[in-house]
């Protein structure tokens, strides 16, 4: 457990997938072990458009979008939702992904401006640590 | 945007014609939940402008259909009202241990997400009982300042002794789906008292009908209509192939057209109610600062009565 029960409310997190990709069983995995360690996992389900996830990260508040893929169409959608963040003055909100990535476009995404990108094989406990991570920095800068 | 805005500020922002007004207004949700003494703030800085037309409470128990019935009341506020707001608020539960949550109503209501008509906020219960949050009614009246209309409130999959949800919402959809119990159910005290409208939904299964006239039936003997102004009525709902949504929607405005200076009335006394609450919760954060450490086991060991050690701690505080 982090310490982000012990004070005010626990940190919000959106995860989700857009585009024509239906494989979630990542995605649910990731948003449970963020459960349970504390965070509120806000839904909207799978096969969203970027429109959709950046609406629902701005009503629900969340720090942060974690963005699953297994289609390849990681590149064009993530920095639709990237650019949609900026429009809407939410650029604040942190993106993060995960799924079937190749190495060369884990540095594309992160030149885009994704704090973290977790590819196949990475620990639960590598995934929290690295979550509670950029979540701290970001907290610092903020302030 | 700014981390640590004010309510004041956040205030201010949602008043502007800018983009930013909705990211102010979630951010105002937020706060709203973190303690009633903010809850009370914002809803007094909120107090001149304008609450929703209806506000629907909508509950039930785990897996009766609410996330997509309420999923269909928006479809349907849409097509009667294209150019006004609705807002939802759809409550899960926290996890009792790590205290994180999955908010996944919203899965059932992703339609709408590209419309600026559809305001939806998840929101979890952090240990409440009852199930609905402590900043439901703020929250309630921030989408009324954005110009919500309605406003839906889906509470947590319910059992038979949680019924916050009357509190802040004017009246209460329940719903019931065939398989969960006969007549006796019905007629027990509870959850069944507060319902002002009543939905058994997946009519599409065979025992729908045989469940609809046990319900009805046993309003006859519970003459539930007491301390209403208006016939509950009972509505057969498919959530799943969109039947019946409609009438219930009719009902719904019925009941509404039926009195509005009663409706009115009893939000003032909800309101003051959840003013009184957020009293005496602020009291006893204040009171438990004041036990002294060794007390409870002086209690114990009966070395002071438990009636001298409160008189005790009122007096310390004056």
């Amino acid at each position: 457990m982090t310490e982000n029960t012990e004070k005010k409310n626990p940190i919000r997190l959106l995860m989700g997938k857009v585009g024509l990709d239906g494989h979630t069983r990542g995605l649910w995995y990731v948003s449970h072990i963020e459960r349970d360690d504390g965070y509120e996992v806000v839904s909207p389900g799978f096969r969203k458009t970027p429109l959709q996830v950046v609406n629902t990260a701005i009503q629900e508040d969340v720090v942060a979008i974690g963005l699953s893929f297994l289609s390849g169409a990681h590149i064009p959608l993530t920095r639709e939702v990237i650019r949609l963040l900026k429009e809407k003055k939410a650029e604040d909100i942190l993106v993060f992904c995960g799924g079937v990535i190749p190495d060369d476009d884990v540095i594309a995404l992160k030149n885009m401006g994704v704090v973290e990108v977790f590819t196949p094989g990475t620990r639960d406990t590598t995934i929290i640590e690295k979550i509670g991570a950029f979540l701290k920095d970001r907290a610092y800068e903020s302030e | 945007m700014k981390a640590n805005k004010t309510i004041a500020e956040l205030i201010d922002d949602i008043r502007l014609d800018s983009v930013i007004r909705i990211r102010s207004a979630a951010r105002l949700m937020t706060l709203a939940e973190e303690s009633s003494a903010k809850t009370i703030e914002i809803l007094s800085a909120l107090s001149s402008d304008s609450m929703p037309r209806i506000i629907l409470g909508i509950t039930g128990a785990p897996g009766s259909g609410k996330s997509l019935f309420t999923g269909r009341l928006i479809a349907e506020f849409c097509a009667r009202y294209p150019n006004q707001m609705i807002g939802v608020i759809a409550v899960d539960p926290s996890s009792p241990f790590s205290g994180g949550a999955i908010l996944g109503d919203r899965i059932r209501m992703m339609e709408y997400a590209d419309s600026d008509n559809v305001f939806i906020r998840s929101l979890a219960t952090h240990g409440q009982i009852g199930g609905v949050t402590q900043g439901t009614r703020a929250i309630t009246a921030i989408m009324g300042a954005l110009g919500a209309d309605v406003v839906l409130i889906e509470t947590v999959g319910v059992g038979q002794m949680e019924f916050a949800v009357r509190e802040v919402s004017d009246a209460v959809a329940i719903i019931l789906a065939p398989g969960q119990g006969d007549t006796i159910q019905f007629l027990k005290a509870g959850l069944m008292e507060i319902g002002d409208i009543f939905v058994v939904n997946k009519s599409d299964r065979p025992d729908a009908l045989q469940f609809y006239a046990q319900l009805v039936q046993s309003f006859r003997i519970t003459d539930c209509v007491k301390g209403r102004i208006w016939n509950v009525p009972v509505h057969m709902t498919s959530a799943r192939d969109n039947i019946g949504v409609s009438e219930f929607f009719d009902s719904l405005e019925k009941i509404f057209s039926v009195d509005p200076l009663w409706w009115k009335a009893k939000r003032l006394k909800q309101t003051e109610m959840l003013i009184r609450r957020a009293i005496v919760t602020e009291a006893i954060k204040q009171i438990e600062t004041t036990i002294r450490p060794g007390v409870m086991n002086d209690i114990l060991k009966r070395k002071i009565s438990l009636s001298c050690v409160v008189k005790e701690v009122i007096e310390s505080m004056q």
